[in-house]
């Protein structure tokens, strides 16, 4: 996957209008798309050894009514980081297409935004199931005011993704910076095939993070209980990330105006972000082995 | 004197509020590759030994000594406490 994703990145030729508009020469770009690569794939690989790692641990404990739930999880964070390579190589190959054929543009952007949309919600959809289950494992009710409290962020957040989304002049019609659109598609589609599945995936996945969040909180057994802390920051990390990253996809245009440094320095962030979360999991899961292997 | 299902159980129960639900996998395998005997098969004369294997064990997953006295502490009190 990594040797796809840079021969790609570093095939495909810079678009000149980009080119002209951060005033780089063809070097330069593909200098910085280095630099971008390099920390990209480093969290690719973070985030597989974070499941392998929790993978690890849940093959120990199986045949266990936590091992059954903390297996969905697993499998939930498996999916989540497949998306990773895939979303990057999916977007290489959309534009390699495209740069050949421009007809096809408009449905490989189309196919590339759902086919993104599909891993990550499986993902979520997995991680929110193990984690329900793993509440249910103490008998313990689950609402509180923090969960009101994240609700409340939730709503208000979902409110300006739409918003964001909506007003996007590059949604349906290429953007003068980006040269392409983002979803080809017209509005009430973006709204109930794109928005609306997306704000269900951030929901399945708040709600994963507080379930987890409880659990730890109420569960038994000090060093269990901060081993386990790890894997639900970590989780909780994951999904602001990727709540973060898809903010941005649909403020292309506001991106596109941004100078290089600013446009660099959001993308440093988010990928910090992102490794931060699969470095706690991988964190965690090495702890929770260790218990069960001592 | 408690009946040895009974001691099990409470050492399972000590060792939970350190290691969770996975105390009692815990305890199993000290019982099992430490004593050589199923856990159904533990008597109050091997919890010497037992408690001993699970400070060592214990020892591995943290450096708080406090907390790894504490727990033995606990487990040595338990034929006393019964």
């Amino acid at each position: 996957l990594i040797a796809a994703y840079c021969v790609l990145s570093l095939t495909i030729k810079p678009d000149a209008a980009t080119l002209a508009h951060y005033g780089l020469s063809e070097t330069q770009a593909r200098v910085i798309n280095i630099a971008v690569i390099v920390p990209y794939v480093i969290i690719w690989y973070v985030a597989f050894f974070g499941f392998i790692r929790i993978k690890q641990y849940v093959y120990l404990i199986h045949d266990n009514r936590d091992g059954k739930a903390l297996k969905v999880i697993s499998d939930g964070l498996m999916f989540l980081a497949i998306s990773l390579p895939a979303s990057a190589i999916l977007a290489n190959l959309k534009t390699t297409i495209s740069n050949h054929d421009g007809a096809l543009i408009q449905s490989t952007t189309i196919l590339y935004n759902y086919v993104t949309l599909a891993i990550v919600l499986v993902g979520a959809w997995f991680v929110a199931y193990g984690a329900r289950r793993l509440v249910r494992t103490l008998n313990q009710k689950s609402y509180s005011k923090t969960q009101l409290l994240i609700m409340g962020v939730f709503v208000i957040f979902c409110v300006l993704y739409t918003y964001v989304t909506l007003t996007d002049p590059a949604r349906r019609t290429p953007g003068e910076l980006t040269g392409t659109a983002a979803y080809y598609l017209p509005d009430f589609l973006v709204f109930s095939t794109i928005v609306i599945p997306y704000i269900f995936l951030w929901f399945l996945g708040l709600q994963a993070a507080y379930y987890l969040h409880v659990y730890r909180r109420n569960v038994a057994g000090v060093l269990y209980r901060n081993a386990l802390g790890f894997v639900s920051s970590g989780i909780a990390f994951v999904v602001v990330s990727f709540m973060i990253l898809r903010l941005l996809v649909s403020m292309s245009s506001f991106l596109s105006g941004l100078t290089l440094k600013y446009l660099l320095a959001f993308i440093y962030v988010l990928l910090i972000i992102i490794g931060t979360g699969y470095v706690l999991i991988a964190i965690g899961a090495k702890k929770l082995k260790k218990i069960e292997e001592v | 004197m408690a009946k040895d299902s009974d001691l099990y159980t409470y050492v399972v129960s000590v060792t939970a509020d350190y290691l969770g639900p996975a105390a009692q996998r815990f305890i199993d395998r000290q019982i099992q590759n430490h004593l050589d005997k199923e856990p159904s098969e533990l008597t109050i004369r091997d919890l010497p030994q037992l408690v001993d294997w699970i400070r060592v064990s214990v020892a591995f997953l943290t450096e708080d000594r406090q907390l790894i006295d504490e727990l033995t502490q606990k487990l040595r009190s338990l034929p006393r406490s019964h």
